[in-house]
């Protein structure tokens, strides 16, 4: 992202509203260095790169807005997500139909997914392997419940540690947990349904 | 826990959920059990390679995508959105004020201008009364008349000059 596309446009207002020292001051930096994680855990979490690039402008703009409240209490990876979940929040909400609709139309091309396999071996075969696995899990995240799906792929790709998405969402840890069994119960037993059909 | 009781699904849950880091008794437990069960690690394995194959895939197809998106013109309107709204806000509400005080004034200029018009009216009514009644009375004057005004010339067309004809010698 061209930082220097928001930053200027932010920083007059910086001078004004930001009394105590924030790590946001840093717009440029923050953005930077959080962007591409936003991004991703929004486009993972719509399945739209549009709607995610609109959101995560729209999440360091909330950030920036009320960086007053940033007490350094989490982390500024956590508190962007915090930030990114209610933006996903409100717009399924407000689209809910449009938004479930548009995902369920969506399906996801292996061929296309296959693109972005990591390939350590050049063997096709293990490719499309991996490609049909990959699949498999981005079909079971749409079956998943919002929330199901939100605790998965905090855990599961943006790699959170358990007290980060309690933190993240305010779920409490046993819910999270028996969320992740059951996430993961789904996709071993599809799995297993995917690996005895390709015996 | 024995090689001979292989772990639950919740125990292999257990174990991919916990950060690497994580330490507890049970968890201790389990992975001494995984590293000694190869059909447990197996099972890990199974469910583990998956998951790790779907975040580098998702990494690389939404780093792919951000980099194929111009950000720098859509990021502007985004970030003056506020800024407009704040103006518009802010111009609504000077409206709001402003019609808020023009709005006694124009009461209070109102009530006191009826009176005004009221007096203006009372006082330009006589004089109207006073027209109308000369109008009337000049159109009772032409109709009692024997003679419209316009066709006076007409009674008498020989009127001045009589005696100047029966002055006037024939000659046949």
């Amino acid at each position: 992202m061209s930082t220097k596309a928001l930053a200027p446009d932010l920083l007059p207002e910086a001078s004004q509203a930001a009394v105590f020292p924030t790590p946001f001051d840093n717009l440029a930096a923050v953005i930077e260095t959080h962007r591409p994680r936003v991004f991703r855990f929004l486009f993972v979490s719509l399945r739209d790169s549009d709607l995610a690039e609109t959101l995560t402008q729209e999440t360091f703009l909330r950030a920036w807005n009320s960086r007053s409240s940033f007490r350094g209490d989490c982390s500024i990876a956590t508190w962007l997500t915090r930030i990114a979940l209610n933006l996903i929040r409100d717009h399924t909400r407000t689209h809910r139909f449009r938004f479930w609709r548009r995902v369920n139309v969506q399906a996801i091309d292996p061929s296309e997914i296959a693109a972005f396999v990591p390939h350590p071996g050049s063997l096709a075969d293990s490719r499309l392997i991996a490609a049909e696995q990959v699949t498999l899990i981005w079909q079971i995240i749409a079956t998943l419940s919002p929330r199901q799906r939100t605790i998965f792929l905090l855990r599961f790709v943006e790699e959170m540690e358990l007290t980060e998405i309690v933190s993240t969402t305010g779920i409490p840890l046993s819910t999270v947990k028996s969320h992740l069994y059951r996430a993961l119960a789904h996709i071993r037993a599809r799995h297993a349904e995917l690996t005895r059909k390709a015996l | 826990m024995s090689l001979q009781n292989h772990l639950t699904h919740h125990q292999l849950s257990e174990v991919l959920i916990a950060s690497s880091q994580e330490t507890s008794p049970e968890l201790n437990l389990f992975r001494e059990h995984l590293r000694g069960c190869p059909a447990c690690a197996d099972k890990l394995v199974s469910l583990r390679t998956p998951l790790a194959l779907f975040r580098d895939t998702t990494t690389a197809w939404a780093n792919q995508i951000s980099a194929s998106h111009s950000w720098a013109p859509m990021t502007l309107p985004a970030a003056t959105r506020p800024t407009y709204s704040r103006n518009l806000a802010g111009w609504m509400l000077a409206a709001a004020l402003l019609l808020a005080a023009a709005i006694p004034i124009a009461l209070h200029d109102h009530q006191s201008a009826t009176p005004a018009h009221t007096a203006t009216a009372a006082t330009s009514q006589p004089s109207t009364l006073i027209g109308d009644e000369a109008l009337l009375e000049e159109v009772d004057q032409t109709l009692s008349s024997p003679i419209p005004s316009p066709m006076q010339p007409l009674a008498d067309p020989t009127a001045g000059r009589s005696s100047q004809i029966d002055s006037t010698p024939r000659k046949n």
